[in-house]
């Protein structure tokens, strides 16, 4: 069966044979330090540009293929969300107090700045800490790793069934398209022309799916999905006390850098 | 709990999350100034519950996440939440299939819904994006935040402008595609019987 491309990058190399709950670690972690208070010192405000980089660097050890994809990825998802915070947060943040720069009636503040440098850095950390786990991760195994963690099987069918069943959903929305195009219908105009296209394309789409439902209900049935034993899985995912205390052990420190910061220097 | 997740339940989830990632795409070749990325949820929550709809808002955003990238998962929060709302609202009959007349009905709990949605999307977009997405709304952010409102509030007034909007349409489509599907067909799911009454 096909599946719809994910961000995943075949690739070897250490990070491919972490056990997937071992790179999540590192996503908590950095979730963890959005609560350092970064603002209070701008000296700090490097430090989560560096992490960064150090998970770039983390990547490149890794070959080309799945070191570019992480960054193109990262660089493509967080560059529009970067110039926003700067355009929106330094020239109207409500706290902004002290100009550094004047473009006509507008002013650049420190205070907009820092906020968006705050709120930057500590984004682009978090979400180049999840595009580690996602480049370097089949999503058989991210799933089959939540499994071991205590997900039901039921929800890991529900992810990995998406996966498979998009590209065929796109092929069958194309031809939708396609076929009432021939009867027709027009995807151009004005809105309100275009809106009364939305209908024809939508209700085939929906309608025809749902007919599928039950044949796949049937089968899940049939292989017995439901019964209440313990799955055998296809993915052998390995792990190690090594690991197990590593996950902890990040964690753990970045749930005290967060919480000593914050109590010390918090607002 | 178990009743909303009968196998027909789960295989009808994937396909709306599938549903509602390719809508999203269809908008975007209609060049619509919608969403319209919960017509899978919403239409789950009808036929199958609040739990069973709040999952499939939650998993869409989450394997949307994978495909794309992370930065929509927390918005999983919303999706779950308008999933959750679409199965009370027909629990309570606003989504009821029948004359053209009960087309307002399905309209008003989609508003109701955008407005909730705007309200629970506001602190997660201030707290980890700033206010911003990167997308041509943030000008809204900037006027709001110009007229005097801090960055929470500048946030949801920007979600409040587009949310309601977008999740009226959302439901009144899902109630034609109700109507359209066949009586039997709504009958065999979880919450069917009720919907149709």
């Amino acid at each position: 069966m096909t599946m719809a491309p994910t961000l995943f990058v075949s690739g070897e190399g250490p990070l491919y044979r972490w056990h997937p709950l071992t790179k999540m670690a590192l996503v908590v972690a950095a979730l963890l330090l959005f609560l350092v208070p970064w603002e209070r010192e701008p000296r700090w405000l490097a430090v989560p540009p560096l992490l960064t980089a150090g998970l770039g660097a983390l990547m490149a050890a890794h070959g080309r293929q799945p070191a570019s994809a992480w960054a193109r990825r990262l660089f493509w998802l967080m560059a529009p969300v970067l110039v926003s915070l700067v355009l929106v947060q330094g020239f109207f943040y409500p706290g902004g107090r002290t100009p550094l720069w004047h473009a006509g009636p507008l002013a650049l503040t420190r205070e907009g700045l820092l906020f968006a440098a705050t709120v930057g850095g500590r984004l682009v950390l978090a979400v180049g800490a999840f595009m580690v786990l996602l480049v370097t991760t089949h999503p058989a195994d991210l799933t089959a790793s939540l499994v071991h963690a205590g997900l039901p099987p039921e929800g890991a069918y529900l992810i990995l069934a998406a996966i498979h069943l998009l590209p065929r959903m796109q092929a069958r929305a194309q031809a939708i398209v396609a076929a009432q195009q021939a009867r027709g219908l027009s995807l151009e105009g004005s809105l309100w022309q275009r809106a009364r296209a939305l209908l024809p394309l939508v209700t085939p789409l929906v309608l025809g799916a749902i007919q599928e439902v039950e044949e796949r209900a049937m089968a899940l049935e049939a292989r017995a999905f439901r019964a209440p034993r313990p799955k055998t899985s296809l993915r052998t995912l390995c792990d190690s006390p090594a690991q197990r205390a590593f996950r902890w052990g990040i964690v753990a420190l970045s749930g005290a850098i967060a919480l000593f910061t914050r109590l010390t220097f918090g607002a | 709990m178990s009743r909303q997740f009968n196998t027909l339940t789960l295989a009808l989830i994937p396909v709306a999350v599938v549903i509602n990632i390719v809508m999203g795409q269809i908008v975007v070749v209609l060049k619509l100034p919608l969403y319209l990325d919960s017509i899978g949820t919403v239409l789950v929550g009808a036929l199958a519950g609040p739990l069973a709809g709040g999952l499939t808002g939650a998993l869409a955003n989450l394997v949307w996440g994978l495909l794309t990238g992370p930065t929509i998962i927390p918005f999983a929060i919303t999706a779950f939440v308008i999933g959750v709302l679409a199965g009370q609202f027909a629990r309570a009959g606003w989504l009821r299939p029948g004359p053209a007349g009960a087309l307002v009905k399905a309209g008003v709990a989609g508003l109701v819904t955008g407005i909730v949605a705007a309200v629970v999307s506001a602190p997660i977009a201030a707290v980890l994006f700033g206010g911003v997405t990167g997308a041509g709304t943030d000008a809204l952010v900037a006027f709001f935040q110009s007229m005097g409102a801090n960055v929470l509030q500048a946030t949801l007034g920007q979600g409040l402008v587009s949310d309601p909007l977008d999740k009226t349409i959302t439901y009144v489509v899902v109630w034609l595609i109700l109507r359209a599907m066949p009586r039997r067909q709504i009958a065999r799911f979880p919450q069917g019987a009720q919907l149709l009454e």
